[in-house]
């Protein structure tokens, strides 16, 4: 029980999603071309530095905050519980998201007078957990089918997958001409840890009898796939420190090329109608991972009405003692509920995602010498609109932020972001990033307003990075 | 430098701000689902009870493997069960249904009785219901056998049932089962 408890708690403290509208399309961070190989580059090389260039974590529930459930209000927990197991709607999710960039790279070629071609690169891990609320599991424990008679419980109420997998990627943007750019990035997935549990389907209900009081029908389809966890469950175990060792070093080797492989695009483009007009538009992740290693398989099938037992009378024509009934009924019920475990090879799609955006660029720096504005110099003020949607098992999950982005010295430009999602429709963030000599710092975090009290957010996300970049030339 | 401003910036993202809550509540946990089970049924004609003499008892009974109440969630989290009966007799003669529980060591853990009377052909319902809890329910989860046995007892004018007599004697039954899940 205090393990459920805990395992519960921590969801619902650091649930994570996985929108980066702070990032998208801020071209001084290299990490931008990872949301939009499209993007445009205004430098020469980059190195990310090594295991900080990238650090990514968000945390979201669609229904509930720590808060709710947490709350130090006096009003009695279990008052509380109750509350959310009841408020919650079986499409509420929770999403977990970290990323950590271990090497990234680029550098611009083509064209000596002005290179219009720029190769990126980089290996990066990524953690992806996504599960929807089991609402009719969790009104069945909670309350028990007593009165919930003639209630259908949906056993489909289960859908959850997670994945824990190293992405190594290259990517080649190209800049038509001033107006257009465009670019791909290939990427080979190696999969260290999977579970999906997507496809369940089934039914239990409890109905007024005609022999009996109750028939209970169940209606089992469920299925849950596995790969990477049968290995690590067999390792030597001589105590959960040894086995946590053993564990950590058995999943590294899967980083390089180890585990399951995948393969994805991304694609994207940038585009400007009119000199301070910016359209840009991208799809990430559009990749599968085919499982054929370390796959575990478990499934739940069948369909059984129990409507209890008929006793007595081995005179009742069957020629069947009530044990031998008895029996039946109970092996009925373990076939019923028998996992069985199958090693078949499949295939997970990752969660792919679009992007896109539309933005105003205006006002240019006032330069002291002249009291005019420079003929090159960049505008300072960008403003927009940028559309987030990911594909999850049940339907996408849309979000929608306006931005403002600013160069606010000549080292330093921040964003300010608004967005309105599943998670909150009040989700004010800011980015900032410093190029101090080639050394290029970015942090962003969100959900300020709830910043002061994190327990009362549904969803927050930080990132941060390093990395040393090597500016063009003036010409 | 830089190993020193990321743990810091770690420390003040992730540490500074949860406020008014409070983790250890999680420790009062208690929710009290309550089940329905259909339990044990039949339904016999007279023809079944057929007898020469009019005057014998007739006993017919068997046993089962019953030990549902012996699992650890159940010995664990349920607080209170109650087995309700329902008897309905069509038949011209007096009944006993008797419900024996047995443990591990073959000692009756608990036992009772329903006692069904007739109104000449006329249906008859009888209810029961066997209330476990505290010690009685201590002697439900230690039953992993459960006999019944449907006595019928002699007709008051001596006229014995043969195949041809009519009524029959029906039973319904279910269990209600309190569970209180804590973290105790």
């Amino acid at each position: 029980m205090k393990k459920i408890t805990f395992i519960f708690l921590f969801l619902t403290c650091f649930a994570f999603g996985q929108n980066k509208q702070l990032l998208y399309n801020f071209t001084d961070i290299p990490q931008s071309l990872l949301l939009n190989p499209g993007a445009e580059v205004n430098y020469k090389w980059h190195i990310g530095i090594p295991l900080i260039s990238h650090i990514h974590a968000s945390a979201g529930s669609s229904g509930v905050t720590a808060y709710d459930l947490f709350a130090d209000n006096g009003v009695d927990f279990n008052e509380k519980l109750r509350r959310v197991v009841y408020n919650l709607d079986r499409n509420d999710y929770f999403t977990i998201n970290q990323q950590l960039e271990i090497f990234s790279g680029g550098f611009a070629f083509g064209n000596s007078y002005e290179p219009n071609k720029y190769l990126s690169f980089g290996l990066y891990q990524e953690l992806d957990v996504h599960f929807y609320y089991p609402k009719d599991y969790a009104i069945l424990a909670y309350e028990g089918n007593r009165n919930n008679i003639g209630r259908e419980f949906n056993l489909g109420d289960v859908n959850a997958k997670g994945e824990l997998i190293s992405v190594f990627h290259v990517g080649l943007t190209t800049k038509v001409n001033k107006k257009l750019t465009y670019g791909f990035r290939g990427k080979i997935y190696s999969s260290l840890l999977n579970f999906k549990s997507t496809n369940n389907k089934g039914s239990f209900i409890t109905t007024e009898g005609t022999n009996n009081f109750y028939n209970h029908t169940f209606d089992l389809d469920l299925e849950l796939q596995t790969s990477g966890y049968a290995s690590l469950i067999d390792l030597d175990n001589d105590g959960q420190n040894d086995w946590n060792k053993e564990a950590v070093k058995e999943l590294r080797k899967r980083v390089l090329f180890g585990g399951n492989l995948g393969l994805g695009l991304d694609f994207g483009f940038t585009y400007h109608p009119k000199e301070q007009w910016t359209v840009t538009g991208s799809v990430q992740d559009l990749g599968f991972i085919y499982h054929t290693k370390d796959v575990e398989t478990y499934t739940l099938k069948g369909q059984y009405t129990f409507e209890g037992v008929n006793p007595l009378f081995p005179n009742n024509g069957s020629g069947q003692t009530a044990d031998e009934y008895w029996q039946e009924i109970t092996d009925n019920f373990e076939d019923l509920f028998e996992l069985d475990t199958i090693s078949t090879n499949y295939v997970s799609w990752r969660s792919p995602k679009l992007n896109g955006s539309v933005s105003y660029k205006y006002g240019k720096k006032v330069l002291k010498e002249c009291n005019c504005t420079g003929e090159d110099g960049d505008y300072l003020n960008e403003a927009g609109l940028q559309l987030f949607a990911i594909g999850r098992s049940r339907r996408p999950q849309l979000s929608l932020t306006a931005f403002y982005q600013r160069r606010l010295f000549n080292f330093l430009s921040g964003k300010v972001t608004y967005t309105a999602d599943g998670f909150s429709k009040t989700n004010i963030g800011v980015g900032l990033s410093s190029h101090i000599g080639n050394v290029n710092f970015y942090i962003m975090a969100d959900n300020l307003l709830e910043y002061q009290n994190l327990a009362k957010s549904n969803y927050a996300s930080v990132q941060l990075g390093f990395n040393y970049i090597f500016p063009m030339q003036k010409k | 430098m830089l190993q020193k401003i990321v743990p810091i910036l770690f420390l003040f993202l992730l540490a500074s701000c949860v406020k008014d809550v409070d983790f250890e509540q999680a420790e009062d946990i208690a929710i009290s689902p309550v089940l329905e089970s259909s339990l044990i049924f039949f339904d016999f004609p007279a023809g079944e009870f057929s007898e020469p003499t009019g005057t014998a008892i007739v006993t017919v009974g068997d046993d089962l493997e019953f030990d549902v109440f012996n699992d650890e969630f159940l010995r664990d989290n349920l607080i209170k069960a109650e087995l309700f009966f329902e008897v309905t007799n069509s038949i011209d003669r007096n009944f006993r249904a008797d419900i024996i529980m047995y443990g591990t060591d073959d000692l009756v853990t608990h036992a009772f009785n329903i006692d069904v009377t007739p109104d000449g052909n006329n249906e008859v319902i009888t209810t029961h219901t066997e209330v476990f809890e505290d010690a009685t329910l201590e002697q439900l989860k230690n039953t992993v056998r459960l006999e019944v046995i449907l006595s019928m007892f002699p007709s008051s004018t001596g006229i014995p049932l043969n195949e041809n007599s009519i009524g029959n004697i029906k039973m319904r039954s279910k269990a209600t089962l309190f569970f209180l899940i804590d973290n105790e």
